[in-house]
This record gives structure tokens, C-alpha cells and sequence, in this order.
């Protein structure tokens, strides 16, 4: 078992800070929830992890070892950003030899959601296809953790099921960094749920504390009962 | 073999079209096979930019989770502008 550490986080544009000391830890096998408002600073969190945007500090080590490079950080976490990567020229079944390395694991070969994409280029597909094969090849990637910013966000809720599904999937053999405004889905697969808020991430001890610290409204209580 | 399929993917997008504009610029500025090669060091540079830095820059990230880093998609293209460019000189 692999323990992914983020210590030290700290990010400030001008004199407003983003994130202020930030520290987070997850396991292979833990699915953790990020939640906060938007311009929180969840994206910007992901993005210093994963080493594409420059902060006051950082510190992010796997088990014992110090990931300070690019190139070290992206081979033990793979990202997936809320805007879509996957390049427009790219057949379906060569990004994921490339990502996966190997042949299609049991669980895609029998997706019949992603068996009809395989042969088309990305810029045949909707957003809606497109963003589900993103998701498949960050999380099927041959990284031990992946930060997943926002997967859920445009899709249908077949797809969001089907997603779902897949996280289960991979979960035992992977840590599994998560952030969505679908505050539903996300107390419903997560092991443990962090608020961002003010800069700071707070782990919560349960999901009520999603209501009474802002995030959800305290007069949509009833409608929020499925979450808590 | 496995560095090298994401950065022929990667160039698919820079070398055909900088490699079409180097001949046709380069016979037309130079009249000499090293012309092709030099009018290539400086469209292919040109070319990179303006499709990853500026109409898909998203698409880094793609490359990122495979290991690289935006500094060594750069160095590539520079490489293989260079080796084209002595590569022309030699014909």
C-alpha cells in the first residue's frame, strides 16, 4: 500500500491567498472528496500537485520518496483536468495503449459505453464521449494516484453511473484524489471528505459539517438529507 | 519505443505542414536543399506555438500524464529541426 503526502501547499496571486498550508494525505485505495465553492482553489491545488502550476511552497512525496520534478511527480500521479485534454487527432485505441501500456483491462472490454469509441478519433465524438475517455484513461493510467478535478461536470447520469462504476473498479489498487460540485455523488463514494474554505483544507469529521461550514445551503436541509 | 509513440503523436500536428511550408518557402527563398532545411529550424518553432501554446494548449496534459514535460515537447521539435537542418546542409 502506497501513501500519497501534500504538505506545505501555499499559493497566493497578488496579496490574496489561495492556499494556506495545505496538507492532505491519501492511501491506495481510499477515494478522498475535495469539496468548496467555486474559486476555492480546488483546481489550483491539483494543478501544484500535479506540478503544472508554480506555488510558494510544495510538498508532495509517495511513500518515502520526494517528488520535486515534473517528470517524478507524472509518473506516480496522473490528473485530469476540468477542461478536455485528449487531442483531437488521436485514435481512441492508441491513447489507451499508450496510457494503459497493455492490453484492455476486464472492466473496459466489456463497457459497452466505450467498445463502439474505440475506433474513432477524438474529434469524431461529442464532449460527453470524449470527457468519458479522458476519465477511463487517467484512471486506468499506470500512476498509483490520480486527481480527478471535477469528472462528473456535463454528463449524463448513465455516464456519471457508469464513472462510478469504474472508480469502484480501480479502487483497490489506487489512491484516488476527487472534486465535483455533485456534493451527492461525491458523500456517496468518498472515504473521507476535505473542505477548502478560505485557503485552508479542513478534513470533516462527517458530512453534515458540509452544512453547517457553508458549502451546502441550510435551507435546502431536506433536499440535502440524501448527502448527510 | 515507448517514449518515442507520444512524440511522433505529438509531431504529427508540427512536422507534415512545417515540413509542406519549408519545401515550398525554401525553393522558393534559396533555391538550394539547405534552404529547406534552415526555413524548417524556424517554422517548425513558429508552428508549435501556435498549436499547442495557443489554439490547444489543453492538450499538454495528455502528454504530462505520459511523462513529459512542456520543456522536452519543445526540445523535441528544436531537435528534430536541427537534425533536418544538417541533414540538408549534407545533401
Amino acid at each position: 500500500m502506497s501513501v500519497l503526502h501534500v504538505d506545505s501547499i501555499r499559493k497566493r496571486y497578488k496579496d490574496k491567498i489561495i492556499l494556506s498550508d495545505v496538507y492532505l494525505k491519501c492511501q491506495t485505495g481510499e477515494i478522498a472528496g475535495v469539496m468548496g465553492r467555486n474559486g476555492s482553489g480546488k483546481s489550483t491545488l491539483f494543478k501544484i500537485i500535479f506540478k503544472t502550476v508554480s506555488a510558494d511552497s510544495r510538498f508532495v512525496k509517495v511513500d518515502h520518496k520526494v517528488l520535486r520534478g515534473s517528470a517524478e511527480t507524472r509518473k506516480e500521479i496522473n490528473y485530469l483536468p476540468e477542461y478536455g485534454f485528449l487531442p483531437h487527432h488521436v485514435r481512441i485505441r492508441d491513447a489507451f495503449e499508450l496510457y494503459l501500456g497493455r492490453a484492455l483491462p476486464a472492466g473496459l472490454k466489456e463497457d459497452a459505453f466505450l467498445l463502439p469509441l474505440l475506433q474513432k478519433k477524438a474529434v469524431q465524438m461529442s464532449v460527453g464521449e470524449r470527457r468519458y475517455v479522458e476519465i477511463l484513461l487517467t484512471l486506468y493510467s499506470e500512476a498509483g494516484f490520480v486527481l480527478l478535478d471535477e469528472p462528473f461536470k456535463g454528463l449524463a447520469p448513465l455516464i456519471r453511473d457508469q464513472i462510478v462504476h469504474h472508480l469502484r473498479l480501480v479502487q483497490p489498487g489506487k489512491g484516488i484524489l476527487i472534486s465535483d460540485h455533485d456534493a451527492g455523488r461525491i458523500c456517496e463514494i468518498s472515504d473521507s471528505l476535505m473542505l477548502l474554505k478560505n485557503g485552508f483544507l479542513k478534513k470533516l469529521r462527517d458530512r453534515a459539517e458540509l452544512i453547517t461550514l457553508g458549502y451546502l445551503p441550510r435551507e435546502s436541509k431536506s433536499t440535502n438529507q440524501s448527502i448527510v | 519505443m515507448k517514449q518515442l509513440k507520444p512524440l511522433i503523436l505529438f509531431q504529427k500536428r508540427i512536422v507534415p505542414p512545417a515540413l509542406l511550408i519549408s519545401i515550398a518557402l525554401g525553393i522558393l527563398l534559396f533555391r538550394e536543399p539547405w534552404g529547406i532545411g534552415l526555413v524548417f529550424l524556424v517554422v517548425a518553432p513558429v508552428l508549435h506555438y501556435y498549436t499547442y501554446e495557443i489554439r490547444s494548449e489543453n492538450e499538454y496534459v495528455f502528454y504530462y500524464n505520459l511523462g513529459f514535460s512542456r520543456l522536452a515537447l519543445w526540445m523535441a521539435t528544436f531537435g528534430i529541426g536541427l537534425v533536418l537542418t544538417v541533414l540538408s546542409f549534407l545533401l
